[in-house]
């Protein structure tokens, strides 16, 4: 059996790590290049996704649904949604930025990896360090060596707040 | 002081966010969601967020936050162009290729036209890769503040044609403080003769570095009057080099902290003499045909390979290396004497290869040091003596053993290969060693092309004549294993005997290969050179005992000529068949 339909409209169901279920339609999931494969090729009408967490999913379809509703007149609308949806912890935007990867939702992709650039910018090393807590393997020695060479990258705002 | 103030402001704006952001920030409660995740993140994706970041010093910045992202910033910061690669039509093709813009490639493709055509040279995958090179520079290399690696790989030079781009792609990297520098260059080796007669000399920049510390050549000139001065320069490595005496001392003069030297193949060279390197490790010499002396003098030398021609008499002096750990010699013209005093000038020496020292006749060996030992094929050696307690490796090949004494009892691993084109050994002999060298816990490996025995026990061996002997003993099964694994593909040996001791490792080895007889082999599904199982044919088994204890296996191996590759439905009733249980001696089987 192909994919269920309901009048003209396939259904998809996705499952997230949880097993939580999400049923939508296979026309949005067609903007993640993985998907529309599995999709196109397998004629699948369930797709389990053990990797990425519900709470994630439930923002890519947000995304999607979003994107898929972009017309010129709302653009402005869809930017501020846009700046909005990467307006999270840090921890979900990069389970956010991991799953968009495995998906190949490429537009958004981009729009994850400005987010997390984002949070680097202008910011020190220690601050970067806190931020995404990155532990220095370094020895002071090594460190001090740094600070030596290239002491303008231990400029930058010691403000570890992310947003 | 600001700092923690700071921290506490954030903590209590933290605290306000519903303690939804509490998680995160605080540091008491970590919970197993506390994981650096960003460093998680596939490299493609962090170069991708490097690119983002845009402002040179935010980029920079990264790679000093920890040594994984240090890793990241110097694979961002490498590039890696090799004509090598624009030899196929796929031209494009390749996911590193940036075609620039069509308009944009077609004037510059008419500017580079127009150069081959006045070289005299017109090759269409050469001026595609030359703007390649040109295109990468200006979109990827420009914008970064420094780059770690710049490697070229020129295949076919043409010196008109080439020597002004790349003299200027050489200098975009030193402009960008490189720090690793690799540039190999060949000669067009096609019908164009007159063009190609020259090799390419490096610009003055590629020896004015500050910053670089790595620096490969291969294959080029350079200019007698250059001046060398690289102050950070730690590796060196010359090959196919057209340089002589004087490049090398004004490179010793100009670049104090070499540690690491590598001259191969620079056949211009006459003398080298190193004595003002007081960080040199590591010297390596190769095959210099004109080679007459080298004389060094370097403290902290711990490596030293010297690889001489065949017909090569260089003479050694190597009085200032007290520290010496690791030697390789292949001198043909070293004897009994020059080398009793080389040794003993190396009172550390943990590392001895010695390669086709065909003059040497007698040695004598006396370390504590000494962990491992290799004679390779040293025709005219006769009598050995060993004596090193603390040896862990040994490794000879060669007529016959020369050993008339060997005292290594820590011995982990030992092999032998004897190969004789005229008589047959007496196995008595190489039994005798292998006997001597108090092998408890050893497992025994002997193999020719067509038999292989293992015992892995070392009572009752039994070695019967051959004209050429593989044997190895070690004390591991993983290496056994290897060794078997890797005996079986290279050769397709007729018989395989396995004299199992009864925890042996080898029993689930002896079912995998008959499970070989049921079904098609499941691996090298992804690769086009097979293992040895997808040779087999037929195997027919044959269990003995001499003793009643151990279950010992003969195995009679038949081999195709390409590998299997269709499953096929495999007759498992004939399996039974073949295997034939008999009580009976090793001899009746391996006549």
């Amino acid at each position: 059996m192909a994919s269920s339909t309901t009048g003209e409209k396939k259904i998809l169901t996705l499952k997230g790590g949880d097993n939580e279920e999400f049923i939508l339609e296979e026309s949005l999931v067609l903007q993640s290049e993985l998907l529309k494969n599995m999709v196109k090729e397998e004629r699948v009408s369930s797709i389990p996704l053990p990797s990425i967490k519900s709470k994630t999913l439930v923002k890519i379809i947000e995304y999607l649904k979003k994107h898929a509703e972009l017309t010129p007149s709302n653009k402005e609308e869809f930017k501020n949604f846009e700046k909005e949806f990467v307006n999270v912890v840090l921890e979900e935007l990069l389970d956010i930025t991991v799953a968009v990867n495995y998906l190949k939702i490429n537009g958004l992709l981009e729009f994850c990896c400005q987010a997390v650039a984002d949070r680097i910018k202008d910011k020190s090393v220690e601050a970067v360090r806190k931020i995404f807590r990155i532990e220095s393997d370094f020895t002071p020695e090594e460190e001090s060596e740094f600070r030596k060479e290239t002491p303008e990258a231990f400029e930058g705002d010691l403000d570890d707040t992310t947003n | 002081m600001k700092k923690r103030k700071r921290k506490a402001a954030r903590q209590r704006k933290v605290n306000t966010k519903k303690g939804k952001r509490m998680e995160i920030t605080n540091t008491d409660g970590r919970a197993a969601d506390d994981a650096d995740r960003i460093s998680e993140l596939p490299e493609h994706i962090l170069h991708h967020i490097l690119c983002l970041l845009r402002w040179p010093k935010d980029i920079v910045r990264t790679s000093i936050l920890s040594k994984k992202w240090k890793v990241i910033w110097e694979s961002f910061t490498s590039v890696d162009f090799d004509q090598r690669r624009f030899q196929n039509h796929k031209v494009g093709a390749s996911n590193d290729l940036q075609s620039p813009p069509v308009e944009e490639q077609s004037a510059s493709f008419k500017q580079v036209f127009k150069e081959s055509l006045t070289a005299g040279y017109v090759d269409l995958r050469l001026m595609k890769f030359i703007l390649f090179v040109e295109n990468t520079l200006a979109t990827r290399i420009e914008p970064l503040p420094s780059i770690q690696k710049f490697r070229l790989h020129v295949s076919s030079f043409v010196a008109d044609l080439m020597t002004p781009y790349m003299n200027n792609w050489i200098s975009v990297a030193t402009d960008k403080n490189v720090k690793e520098l690799d540039i190999h260059v060949k000669k067009a080796d096609d019908v164009y003769e007159n063009v190609v007669s020259q090799c390419y000399v490096l610009p003055q920049v590629a020896f004015a570095s500050r910053t670089i510390t790595s620096l490969k050549l291969h294959g080029c000139g350079m200019d007698v009057s250059a001046v060398i001065k690289l102050q950070n320069l730690r590796e060196l490595s010359m090959k196919a080099m057209r340089i002589n005496e004087n490049v090398v001392h004004k490179f010793v003069q100009g670049c104090p902290l070499i540690e690491d030297m590598r001259l191969i193949k620079c056949h211009l060279l006459k003398f080298l003499h190193v004595s003002t390197l007081p960080k040199l490790k590591r010297l390596e010499v190769h095959e210099g045909s004109n080679l007459r002396s080298v004389k060094l003098e370097a403290p902290n030398l711990e490596t030293f390979w010297f690889h001489g021609k065949k017909s090569s008499r260089c003479k050694l002096i190597l009085a200032g290396c007290g520290n010496l750990k690791n030697l390789m010699l292949r001198h043909t013209h070293m004897a009994d004497k020059s080398f009793q005093e080389r040794i003993a000038e190396f009172p550390l020496l943990e590392n001895l290869f010695l390669l086709e020292c065909h003059a040497l006749r007698r040695m004598t060996i006396l370390s504590d040091k000494l962990k491992k030992l290799s004679v390779v094929r040293c025709s005219k050696l006769k009598e050995a003596n060993i004596d090193a307690p603390n040896l862990l490796s040994f490794e000879y090949t060669g007529i016959e053993l020369p050993f008339s004494s060997m005292n290594a009892s820590q011995l982990q691993e030992v092999k032998l290969h004897l190969k004789s084109q005229k008589q047959k050994f007496h196995p008595l002999e190489v039994q005798k060693f292998v006997q001597g060298l108090e092998a408890k816990g050893f497992k025994l490996f002997l193999a020719s092309k067509q038999d292989v025995i293992i015992y892995e026990e070392m009572r009752g061996i039994h070695l019967l004549p051959s004209r050429d002997f593989k044997i190895e003993l070690t004390k591991s099964s993983r290496v056994l294993r290897n060794l078997l694994n890797s005996h079986l593909r290279q050769f397709h040996p007729k018989t395989l005997i396995l004299m199992t001791s009864p925890s042996s490792d080898l029993l689930a080895f002896k079912k995998e290969i008959m499970m070989n007889k049921e079904k098609t082999p499941s691996c090298c599904k992804y690769y086009s050179k097979k293992c040895w199982r997808h040779y087999l044919e037929d195997i027919r088994m044959f269990e003995f005992s001499p003793s009643n204890i151990n279950p010992n296996t003969s195995f009679e191996l038949k081999w195709r000529s390409s590998p299997l590759s269709l499953p096929e439905d495999t007759d498992i009733t004939g399996m039974n068949e073949s295997m034939v249980h008999r009580d009976t001696k090793l001899t009746d089987i391996d006549e």
